[in-house]
Formats: structure tokens, sequence, C-alpha cells
């Protein structure tokens, strides 16, 4: 049958209003975040264990500071002098259970063995250099993962990647890539679960 | 006969806390139970002990305890002051009945803030540190594996949590899997909270939704109601080893739990309301998980939610909860 004019008009009176309704509509939670950010630091009493004890770095990241925390504190083989002695390499003065440089599980960036002077320096130091030949502290090694691994760099500043290392109301201190990715071989191992869940029978 | 009439049911001058208090009695319904049985009860003891040893302190004491929190009210309308009684209560009973100290907190909510969590799919790997932090965090019941999270082993390609597994008994990450986990999302439209017959559980200022187990009657309707199975019922009384038990309590979060209440993840408000993250945010090897307020806009929530593509789960519903998925 033949639609009437009056079915015409209300339904598109309905339909009308409510894209006009719905359109400027944000949802509650949208609205409420909204209506009440704001920049001033939340001010109360919080716990010793929030915030982050350990040393720390400061960096400039593009227009925002942020604390990273300090590798070099944690570093064993380094500098060259905690095993070497400071004229005889490669004499070892102390630690002879250790292993050799050469049997350092390397996959990146190449699989297989890797070239060490890639991201070491091959003077005394054996410190950090860009592919352009800077030279760059163990403790802003971020410059030499974020060489090439760009999306992810952009992705850590902002804290998409990576772990926050202080709590939530505190300063925020986060880390170098190595602080989660071993650099010779940054891809995190198959492992065993930490916790079991309690397997039922699936009934087909 | 009529003046006499008049008399009883004239309103008093000063209009009394209580309507249709007809006896102008300083009284409300709890507080007449309470003396009325009271008394019974002490009729029964008067009866009972004339014929009886008598009891030691710490019997006693705890009785007395026991008593006065079974009077309590809903711990949404305490004054601050009742809430720190009914802390200090239970944190003496537990010094009696077990002899070790727990620490329960009545904290209040933060102010101007709203929490908000981000789940990193791509980082993932179905480690569970989260469940095994979690559980140690919120003295769960040991006996019948009692977790809030949930992680869920999914095919790639298929993005249905119902046809993952949650049940990982094997070395992970497996490839061609990923992983995607589940807890409490703390709705801001909460259908656990609607349904509440008693209303034993309520949506906190800080956006946290808490349940008082005191208040909480076990008819599970919450349960029912989340859409995302987030709800935990205790069918046996909690077991904790003494050693493994987390002092550090809040009323609404991880102080020990009875049998036939209800329970669920509060993004460890006994943490979280004095500055620290969630132990599931703690724990992540893979910094997977973050979390914020998220009415500041510098947090990284904001951040993540302001740069990534997120999602939340049953969208539909119109829950709005406040946990969002992403991936890198």
């Amino acid at each position: 049958m033949a639609i009437k004019f009056y079915q015409i008009t209300l339904s598109s009176l309905f339909v009308g209003t409510s894209i006009l309704w719905a359109s400027g509509k944000d949802s509650t939670l949208t609205q409420k975040i909204r209506e009440h950010s704001n920049k001033v630091q939340v001010d109360f009493e919080t716990n010793d264990r929030a915030a982050f004890t350990g040393e720390t770095v400061d960096l400039q990241l593009g227009e925002r500071g942020v604390k990273v925390a300090a590798r070099i504190p944690h570093l064993e083989q380094y500098p060259c002098t905690n095993c070497h002695g400071a004229e005889n390499r490669p004499t070892l003065t102390t630690n002879q259970d250790r292993r050799s440089h050469w049997q350092i599980e390397k996959t990146h960036p190449t699989p297989g063995d890797a070239e060490c002077i890639l991201c070491h320096q091959s003077n005394d130091d054996m410190g950090l250099h860009s592919l352009a030949g800077e030279n760059i502290e163990f403790d802003h090694s971020y410059e030499i993962c974020a060489q090439c691994h760009s999306g992810q760099f952009k992705d850590w500043k902002i804290g998409a990647h990576g772990k926050r290392l202080s709590g939530w109301a505190v300063e925020r201190v986060i880390q170098n890539c190595t602080g989660c990715h071993n650099p010779h071989h940054p891809k995190f191992k198959q492992k065993q679960p930490a916790a079991h869940t309690i397997i039922t029978p699936i009934r087909k | 006969m009529l003046q006499t009439l008049k008399k009883l049911f004239k309103k008093p001058a000063k209009e009394p806390s209580i309507p249709n208090n007809k006896f102008s009695l300083n009284v409300d319904r709890r507080r007449a139970l309470k003396s009325l049985i009271t008394g019974g009860v002490a009729g029964a003891a008067l009866a009972k002990t004339s014929c009886s040893t008598g009891i030691d302190a710490k019997t006693a004491e705890v009785a007395a305890l026991n008593w006065e929190e079974y009077f309590k009210g809903n711990y949404r309308v305490m004054s601050r002051e009742e809430r720190s009684e009914t802390v200090e209560r239970l944190e003496k009973l537990h010094q009696l009945k077990k002899g070790t100290n727990i620490s329960v907190s009545s904290a209040e909510p933060v102010k101007d803030v709203l929490y908000g969590y981000a789940f990193n799919v791509s980082k993932c790997k179905g480690y569970m540190d989260c469940v095994k932090a979690c559980v140690a965090e919120n003295n769960q019941d040991r006996k019948t594996d009692m977790q809030y999270i949930r992680i869920f082993e999914v095919k790639n390609g298929d993005n249905v949590l119902e046809h993952g597994n949650s049940q990982i008994a094997h070395d992970v990450p497996v490839p061609g899997y990923h992983y995607m986990g589940t807890q409490c999302f703390q709705c801001e439209n909460p259908p656990c909270v609607d349904v509440c017959p008693v209303g034993a559980t309520w949506k906190e200022d800080d956006g946290i939704v808490v349940i008082d187990y005191d208040w909480c009657i076990g008819c599970r309707y919450c349960e029912a109601a989340c859409p995302y199975w987030a709800r935990r019922f205790n069918w046996s009384e909690p077991e904790v080893p003494a050693a493994e038990l987390n002092e550090n309590q809040h009323y609404l979060g991880n102080r020990p739990r009875k049998q036939g209440v209800m329970e669920k993840c509060t993004y460890c408000i006994q943490r979280t309301r004095t500055g620290q993250n969630p132990a599931c945010v703690e724990a992540c090897p893979t910094g997977a998980r973050i979390f914020g307020n998220l009415l500041d806009p510098e947090s990284e929530i904001r951040q993540v939610l302001a740069e990534k593509k997120v999602f939340r789960l049953k969208e539909d519903l119109g829950t709005e909860p406040k946990f969002w998925y992403f991936m890198d």
C-alpha cells in the first residue's frame, strides 16, 4: 500500500530529532572527564612505597622532562676495570668464572652473531655510540634503540610502552629499554605462567 | 477520653529525628532492637552463668566486639567517627583471634581523581605475574583458587574472548595466539550497583565500585548482572595462610572476607588511595598495564587514550567501563 504523507513527516521528524539529540552528546564518562580535568597535581599523603627510591637521571624528551632510572649503578661489567686491571687487558684480575664477551647470546639486530661494534665503541671504554658515531652514555641507552625503533620510542615517551616504576600519584619515573629488554637478546622468552588456574573439564 | 487520645497523638513541640515518633523516645529501630536483645541475652546469660563457670576476659572482649560489629550500619552512610571505630574493632578482633597485627584503613577517595586503566594486548604474553601478585595483595582464598584477573589465550584473528582459553597450563606465549586480561572494569554505569537489593555495593567518588562485605547478603544478583563476569562469590570460608596475609588492608578492599559474601577487584584500593599502583600494574613484566588518573590531562592513561586506538568490551551495553584495551 502507498505510504501516507503523515507517515513520512512523523518518521522524518523522529529520525531528525534523534540524530540531532545524539550527535551533540558525549558519553557520560567523557563528559565527566572533560568537565573535571585539571592540571593541579593531587596533593595528599602518599605511601613511602609509591615513590621510586633508586638513582634517576633527568631527561628532556621534547617539551617534557622525565626521570629515568639510572642504569650505570646496575651494570656489573662496566667499566672494564671492574674485571680487567687498569693497564692489562684482556687479562682478568677478578671473577675468573665469568663468561667471556664472545659467549654472550647475541641475536639482535641480526639473528645469529651480531656485530658488537654496531652499538659498542671499540676503544678502552666499550661505551655506546650511535650509528653516526656520537658518544652515548649507558644511562641514555634508549637513544640507540630509538634509531631503529622509532615507533616504540614514541610510545615509550608517553607511557604506552614500558613500565612506570613509581606510583600513579608521585613523580613519573620510567626506565631505559634495557630495564626490561636484554639488549643482546631483547625478545621476551617463553616460560611457565606465574600462576595456575583451576582446570575444569570442558563439557561438549 | 478524647483529651488523652489527643495528647497521645499530638505532635511533640520539638521535631524529633525519628519520623512518626509517637512516644517521644530518642531511639531508632536499630537501637531499640539492640537494647531489647541485649536485655534478653543479658537475662539468659545471667541465668546461665549462675550455674556455670565464668568466661575469660579474651572471649568476653571478642564477644563484645562482635556484638558492636553486628549492629553497625552500612559503611556508605557511616560518619567518619563510625568508620574509624569499625576499623579499630576489626583490627582488635584480628589481634585477639589470630594474634597478629593488621592495619585496616578507612581512607576516603582522593579528591579530583577518577581512576582509569589501559591494557596493551600486543604486550601481554600470558605470564600471569599479575594474577599471582593480585592473589597475594588482596588476601584471596587459596583453597578455591580465587582470582580476580582472568587471562584469555585467544587465537590470532579471533576477537571473541569466549572462544579463548582462560585455563592456561603450558608455557607462554604460544606463537599464533594473543592474550587479553579481564577483571572488574569499575564501570561508570555499573549494572551490579543497580541490582543490589540491599545497597551493599556502590561506586565511590574516585570511580572504584566497592562492596561492604558486612552488609552483603550473598544473593549473587550482582554476579548475574555483571556483563564481564567480574564478581566472585565466597562459597566457603576463605583461607589465607598466616604467613602470606597482607597486613595493609582497607575496609572496602583486601580485609579478610567471610563465607557468603561477594568480592571483586577494587583496583587495589588500599594501595591506590595512598598513591601506589595496583599490584597487577606493578607486577607485569612486559609493561602491558597502565594505570592513572583520568582527570589529569598529562597522565599516562590520558596520553594513551589520546594517542592510541583504544576499545572497551561490550561497548553497546552502555556500562562505560574505565578499562581500555589497545594494541601497539
